[in-house]
Order: structure tokens, then sequence, then C-alpha cells
């Protein structure tokens, strides 16, 4: 059985998989430290739902950014702690799992994914099957520059803001929080294909303001401490 | 017992294996990642960079502390971690990582506030220490004096009125351009000075308490380094840096203990501990083994590598706490209170 798990944003989702049956869930929490009081509880329901105990996890996948630095931070700790007891680890980035709840819903693209960058800024990367560019940070209202009337999406936190900025309307998903968990789930199956990851590093594809603030003293800093590890 | 300590309360990332005995706590093996280089070019802990450098140190640190003690996970009675005080953004990386280990394997699960560590650090020097003592708390962030009833006990008597002990070290090694963090490299320059600088006057309070107040320390530094040209570049050779070490060293020592006399007696205290941070500067442990023998205390304090941040500190508390009965919502707290 495998635990998916994305904490990066307000919205924490869960999942765990084994073959073809999955166990999700969506929590709507507060923003920032609210996961780290709902992400076990959680994952104690679904396994009473599954009939399993956490004996039966046989692997992690885990959101790495980019997306809140703390409430990512409480899902790719509970990550690694878990890697502890034994378990192999993945990582998938925020722009993956939307990308592959997108391709779910049957939206194979190519399509812009946006994601809110805090300070009217926007974190974007454009997926086809995979990712077709690395992930970048764009001025909110430099929007239609970035896009050039290409498809894209947003999820419905951050819609609003982006459509307001955006010059062509957006994709949309009938049900977010359903598609999510059907990407999630995917993931779930596709990246243990994979060989796991030790440690995750996080993607924040933004900066300390340490290292905006103070470039000369910022010169020592390894990237993993920078933007994190871009996917 | 066999506890797992875990503390990342602020720059200092570390596990620890303690077995806990009838005689009292005994480290089997400490891991301890010190973010000193990482934050050295600022003169102060970035706090995201902290946060985001422990979740990188998570595995390295536990996996060591467990290699080190031999001991497999399994093996673990109870793990203890801190919930708060701190940095919330450091806290949460070993404080959520601990709640996962625990939940998949099992293990009882302790949380532990910041300073009852701080206080069962001193088990590991004296674990038959007689009480009621004060507990002098002392650090970058503390100047706190407690009376507690027992290791697990701390009832908050005064605390300095404005900065902590330990800033006026980091402030005078910054001024001084000697380097960060400034305690350990001010307390090495006072050992080489021949003599001491002249002194400090110490602040007077108008309710006429021996209370403390660190921040009029740190401007008359300022004061005194910039009457003397060149003295802000001199260096760590240069005598008369030494000398102002040595001066501030004797100055904080002699603030930090003035209180205690009085306030022992009023409080009919057995014993004295001096922990946190500032409790490694030899002057202090110099002057406190001197009053705590003219007073017939028993003086408990920590060697330093328990001193500063530290899991074994955290696994000493957690041995003597009970484990949470519903561990899963526990939150790490960066204003937990006692």
């Amino acid at each position: 059985m495998i635990l998916g798990l994305d904490s990066t944003t307000e919205r924490l989702h869960l999942a765990l998989v084994e073959g073809e049956t999955a166990w999700t869930r969506r929590v709507v929490g507060g923003v920032g430290r609210s996961h780290s009081e709902a992400l076990l509880p959680t994952l104690n329901e679904l396994l009473t739902e599954a009939g399993r105990t956490p004996r039966d996890l046989r692997g992690v996948v885990a959101c790495v950014g980019p997306g809140g630095f703390t409430s990512l931070r409480i899902g790719v700790a509970t990550a690694e702690g878990l890697a502890l007891t034994g378990l192999p680890t993945w990582g998938f980035s925020a722009f993956e799992l939307r990308a592959c709840a997108l391709r779910t819903a049957g939206y194979i693209g190519p399509v812009w994914i946006l994601l809110d960058g805090q300070r009217n800024e926007v974190f974007a990367q454009r997926w086809g099957t995979g990712p077709m560019g690395p992930a970048c940070r764009y001025p909110l209202a430099e929007l239609p520059t970035l896009l050039q009337g290409q498809p894209w999406w947003a999820p419905e936190a951050f819609a609003p803001k982006a459509s307001a900025a955006a010059d062509c309307p957006a994709l949309t998903l009938v049900d977010e929080g359903a598609s999510t968990l059907v990407g999630l789930t995917q993931l779930c199956r596709e990246l243990p294909l994979k060989p796991p990851e030790s440690p995750l590093v996080p993607f924040y594809l933004r900066e300390t303001d340490a290292e905006v603030n103070f470039p000369e003293a910022s010169r020592h800093l390894p990237d993993a401490l920078r933007q994190g590890h871009a996917r | 017992m066999w506890v797992l300590g875990l503390e990342s309360s602020c720059d200092d990332c570390s596990a620890a294996v303690v077995e806990e005995t009838p005689a009292g706590p005994v480290l089997r093996a400490m891991a301890k990642q010190s973010q000193d280089q990482l934050h050295s070019p600022y003169g102060g802990v970035v706090p995201e960079l902290a946060a985001r450098e422990h979740l990188l140190q998570i595995r390295n640190v536990i996996q060591e502390a467990l290699a080190k003690a031999e001991l497999p996970l399994q093996k673990i009675d109870r793990i203890a971690v801190t919930q708060g005080p701190g940095l919330v953004g450091s806290l949460l990386t070993l404080f959520s990582a601990s709640k996962a280990l625990a939940w998949r394997e099992n293990i009882p699960w302790v949380p532990v506030h910041h300073l009852l560590g701080h206080l069962g650090a001193a088990r590991f020097a004296v674990p038959d220490l007689p009480f009621p003592a004060l507990a002098l708390l002392v650090s970058g962030g503390h100047t706190h004096l407690y009376r507690s009833e027992g290791w697990t006990h701390l009832e908050l008597l005064q605390k300095t009125r404005d900065d902590a002990a330990g800033e006026a070290f980091d402030k005078t090694a910054r001024m001084l351009n000697l380097g960060y963090p400034g305690g350990p490299v001010v307390d090495t320059l006072a050992q080489r000075a021949e003599q001491a600088a002249a002194a400090f006057t110490a602040p007077k309070f108008r309710d006429g308490k021996a209370s403390w107040s660190f921040s009029g320390l740190k401007t008359a530094m300022k004061l005194r380094i910039a009457a003397e040209p060149g003295l802000a570049v001199a260096g760590p050779e240069d005598a008369r840096v030494q000398a102002l070490c040595r001066s501030l060293n004797e100055t904080v020592a002699a603030w930090l203990l003035k209180p205690i006399p009085a306030i022992a007696k009023e409080t009919a205290a057995l014993s004295l501990i001096i922990s946190g941070g500032v409790a490694c500067n030899s002057e202090l442990r110099a002057q406190a083994k001197l009053l705590a023998a003219r007073l017939g205390l028993r003086l408990a304090i920590p060697e330093p590598r328990f001193c500063t941040d530290n899991g074994a500190m955290i696994a000493s508390a957690g041995a003597l706490l009970p484990p949470a009965e519903d561990p899963w919502p526990v939150n790490a707290d960066s204003n937990l209170k006692l």
C-alpha cells in the first residue's frame, strides 16, 4: 500500500493506494501549521476504512512544492519520518500533481499550470505528457506575455486572481478536489516504478528573503537552500 | 528505557539516544548538525534558512544517532521532541518527522517544552540534585530565573527586562568583527587576556530590585569600541580586544549571579541549576562555583555539549514526562507556555 500526500496548499490531499483500489481524502484547513494537526488523524481514518494499519504501508510519494513554505515542510518532514521506518520515498512537484489531475480528467495539454506564487507573482510551468520547460516565477501583471494566448489552468483558490490578470479564459475542472485525488492516486501508482529519492529535497521556486536582501552574504548557499531542487 | 530525543527549535538539528536508568540518564549517542557556518555571514539566525536546512538533515541526524548507539529504531521505548517555543519552521521539521516515526512504529511519543529540556540537561550533571532549586536558564533568547520543585517543574521568578544575556556576546562579537556565534569566541579571547578592560557600570532599577537588563550593556560596548580608533577591526589577536572580551565575560557573569543570594534565601533553595548556551561561558561557570560554595547550594551545570540546544536534553526531560495520550493532532507551538 502506497501513501500519497500533498500538503503544499491549504487543502491537504491524502491517498492510500493498493493496486486498483484507493482510499482518498481532501481536508480543507487553514494556511500553514494546521496540516500538522490533521495529517496523521486523517491518515488513521483512511487506514481504518481500508482495514489496514501503518505497518501495511510500503512507500510514500510526497509533494515537495512549490507551495506554502510551512505547509509543504509538514508533508515533507512527515515523509522523511516515515522514510526512517524503512519506507522508500518519491517526490513530485505541485505542477506534476495538477498536470496529472488534468490528464486524468481528459486534458492532454499542452497547458500552462499556474500556482499562487504570492507577492503578486505566479509559479508557472507548461505541461503536456511531461514538463515542457522549466518551472518559473512570473509577475502576475505580465501574465499575458507568458501565456501568449495558450491554454492555462489554475487551482480554484487562485483562479480568480489569475483570471483577472490573464487575457484568455482558463480551463476548469468540474470537480477539482476529486480530480486532484485521482491525480494523486495515479502518482502513487507511477512513481514507485522509479528509483526512490533519499532524502526528499523541496522545490521552493522562491528564494529566502535573506538571499534577496543580502546577496553577498548568501553566496555560500547551495541550490537546495535557495530555490530548492527544480523539477 | 531507551529514549530518542529530538531538537530543532532554532539552528541546531540534533538527535540523541539516552538510556534512562535508576541512577539517571546516560547518553548513548548524539548527532548534531550545527548551522553556525550557514548563518555566520548574516550575523544571526535566518529563520527560513534554518528551517530549510533542518528539513534536509532529518534523516542524517536520526540515522546517525541510532547508528552510533547501535540500536535499531524498534528498540526505542519512547520518542521525545521539542514542541516549542522556538522558530515555527524549524520546530515543525523534527516535530512532524517524530510523529510519523512514532505513528508507524507505535512508539510512545512525548512533546517537550524547550526550557524543560534545558532543565533536564542538568540531570546528566547531577541526577540526584536536591530540590527546591533555582534554575537560571540563559541563552541567546532567554535570561530567566525559575524556582523548580523537580525536574519537570519551572515557576518563573524573574527575567531580563529587555535583551537576553547571550545577545550581548553576539552583538559584541559582531561589533568587533570576531565572527558568529559570539559566545564561544568572546569566551576564548577573554581567557587569553592578561587583564580585563575597565568594568561596565551595572544598571540600577527604580524599584531597587536586583534585576537584569542587557540592552544598556550593548550600547556601552558600542560606545567603548567607537571611542578607540581601529578597535572594531583590530581582530582577535589584539590585546585590547581580548581585554574587552574579558571585561564582558566578567560583567555578564557577575550580573547574572547578582540576584541569586537573596532569592535563594527567600525561596529556601537547596540547589542552583545553570543551563542554556550561555552556561558554556567559563567565567559564569567559575563564578557560579564560588557562589554556590559560599551559599551552600548544590550546583548543577551541564557539560558544554549539553548546554547548547541538543537532543539529549530533550530525551532527559522526555523520560520523566507522560507520553501524549492523543498524540497525532498535537501541533508545534512557537509560543508554548510552561
